[in-house]
């Protein structure tokens, strides 16, 4: 079951295409993370699942739910945070939790173990506006997961925490995620995200170039470096290899980022076009590196994994 | 539309916010120095203060604009800055859909009314008890009176729609109060003198909003006597008597103006993002 599907889902502002059709799929108990460098459209991509960014053209359809009526009904089922934290501060957390309790019709009696879940119960009463920036995201994630919702969507989480702080939170995710919600994780720190996501997707320029479980995004290819001859006629050969989605010159070395681990065809290819390897070299890749490749190589590259 | 959560969520924000119970107070004070200055008066000249029901003029309209002016300060309080904190769009994510946000914003307009109009007659009823009794025979309120309370509840709610305006435009308190107070200060004084300067628009010049609602809030509108002092005043002092307008017709503009204010408001509101 699809907790998320988005079809054509676009935002302009002005001339400026924020987000440009983008459809993706998110299913029940996935941990999905949403990836892409600052002003890829991330952020606004989550602020139109949650209804506060006003989609230009596409569909949202959360929960099986869609339209006017329906989709503020299951973003009652839903548990989200975008960006920072936004509470009262002149309430306590306490406070600020009965508010979203209210408003998500959900009992008021789960705030007490929300708020122990992120261990946050001894500064409960407490003012919101003197808690520390990892007491605000705790809290965040407190009201996120009141009244146990079915999807729990949470917009760089760990942001502006400290190494200890980021542990904490990651730690709750992975608690969450382990207990069977599906959560939708945008993150810049990729590291995080593949010890935490079972799937991802990465969006560049307001598109969706590469989509899939954190495996086939991060290592389903193999990246290949190759010496022999001239670089750039090693290079010009490497283009024309069926399997290579992505290439380039590294010093006198060609990185060749290929969509098979089939490495003696890629050495017979290269030989019958008249250029004998020196050197081939296969090494794992980090989502870090898909992510770099996808989002700085551009179009080669995101040709070949885009979903 | 989910009513009763709606006002159930923004009482627990009113309840705990300071700015609203500096306001109840500063009204509370503004009573506290009227009727002292009244009492001072009265004693200095040998009068006795008048009880029940002669004293519901001053009671509520005494103070002029002043309480709708608070409750104007605290609705905009309690609406620009949800969009400085960013928990509008947090209400939104939660599962309040944006036409349910307005409309508990729309809730706190008679909900700021009723207490601040409450407190002005409460506590002024109660301060005129206690200066000079309840009175002898008779009702215990006239049907004036009863038009003055309507009309008062008008203008609060007009100016009240004003200020959500001026929070919808501005969405940060402090540009939203000073483009308020500007207007009604600065920006409708200066309407007015070029009104006047043109013939064939100075009539209307009393029905610019503020002024509309200001004018609401004066007792000649409903008390005949009133009326007949402004008058002779006037007439006293050499100056043309002021026009007094027929007091339905104005309660039906600013009712109107109310409406439009809203109208706006959400206009507003609905073109942007949170």
């Amino acid at each position: 079951m699809y907790v998320i599907e988005t079809h054509e889902l676009t935002k302009r502002y002005g001339k400026l295409t924020a987000v440009d059709g983008i459809s993706f799929a998110v299913e029940s108990g996935q941990v999905f993370g949403f990836l892409g460098p600052n002003g890829s459209g991330k952020t606004t991509t989550i602020g139109m699942l949650l209804g506060i960014t006003t989609p230009t053209a596409g569909e949202i359809r959360l929960l099986g739910l869609s339209g006017g009526r329906g989709l503020p009904r299951a973003r009652r089922r839903i548990g989200a945070t975008a960006e920072a934290p936004n509470f009262y501060p002149y309430l306590s957390g306490y406070d600020n939790l009965r508010i979203v309790a209210n408003v998500k019709g959900v009992d008021p009696r789960g705030i007490d173990a929300a708020l122990e879940t992120v261990r946050l119960s001894a500064r409960a009463r407490d003012r919101y506006s003197t808690y520390s920036l990892g007491m605000k995201q705790r809290l965040a994630l407190a009201a996120t997961i009141l009244g146990d919702p079915e999807l729990i969507i949470l917009d760089e989480p760990t942001n502006g925490l400290d190494p200890e702080g980021m542990r904490e939170i990651r730690e709750i995710i992975l608690e969450l995620a382990e207990r069977g919600k599906t959560i939708f994780l945008s993150s810049h720190l990729l590291h995080e995200v593949e010890r935490t996501c079972t799937h991802v997707a990465i969006l560049r320029r307001g598109r969706i170039v590469r989509q899939g479980s954190v495996h086939e995004v991060a290592g389903g290819g193999t990246v290949v470096e190759l010496r022999g001859g001239d670089p750039d006629a090693l290079l010009a050969i490497v283009a024309d290899y069926p399997p290579a989605v992505g290439f380039q010159r590294s010093g006198d070395a060609v990185i060749v980022d290929l969509n098979d681990d089939d490495l003696s065809a890629l050495n017979a290819f290269v030989a019958s076009r008249g250029i004998y390897l020196s050197h081939l070299a296969p090494r794992p890749r980090s989502l870090e590196e898909a992510f770099f490749e996808v989002t700085r190589a551009g179009a080669s590259i995101a040709s070949g994994g885009a979903a | 539309m989910r009513i009763g959560v709606l006002f159930r969520t923004e009482m627990i924000k009113v309840r705990r916010r300071p700015a609203f119970w500096v306001a109840v107070l500063a009204l509370l004070a503004a009573l506290a120095l009227t009727y002292g200055i009244r009492l001072h008066a009265s004693v200095k000249h040998g009068r006795t203060p008048a009880p029940l029901p002669e004293a519901w003029e001053g009671i509520l309209l005494g103070t002029g604009p002043l309480p709708a002016l608070l409750a104007a300060v605290a609705l905009i309080l309690l609406t620009a800055s949800e969009f400085s904190w960013r928990t509008a769009r947090q209400n939104v994510i939660d599962g309040l859909s944006k036409n349910e946000w307005f409309l508990a914003k729309l809730l706190l307009l008679p909900f700021l009314a009723t207490v601040f109009l409450g407190v002005q007659t409460v506590a002024g009823a109660g301060a005129v008890v206690a200066l000079a009794g309840a009175g002898e025979g008779g009702a215990w309120i006239g049907r004036e009176d009863l038009g003055a309370l309507a009309g008062s509840s008008i203008a609060f709610l007009g100016i009240g729609s004003m200020a959500l305006l001026a929070a919808f435009a501005a969405r940060s308190s402090g540009p939203a109060i000073g483009i308020f107070l500007l207007y009604l200060a600065i920006a409708e004084d200066v309407l007015l003198l070029v009104m006047r300067r043109i013939e064939s628009i100075a009539a209307a010049a009393d029905f610019l909003p503020g002024r509309l609602m200001v004018t609401l809030l004066r007792g000649e509108q409903y008390y005949a006597e009133a009326a007949r002092r402004v008058i002779e005043a006037a007439q006293e002092a050499g100056r043309t008597p002021p026009t007094i307008h027929d007091t339905g017709t104005l309660l039906l503009a600013a009712s109107s103006y109310a409406l439009l204010f809203l109208a706006a408001a959400f206009v507003l509101y609905s073109r942007r993002d949170l």
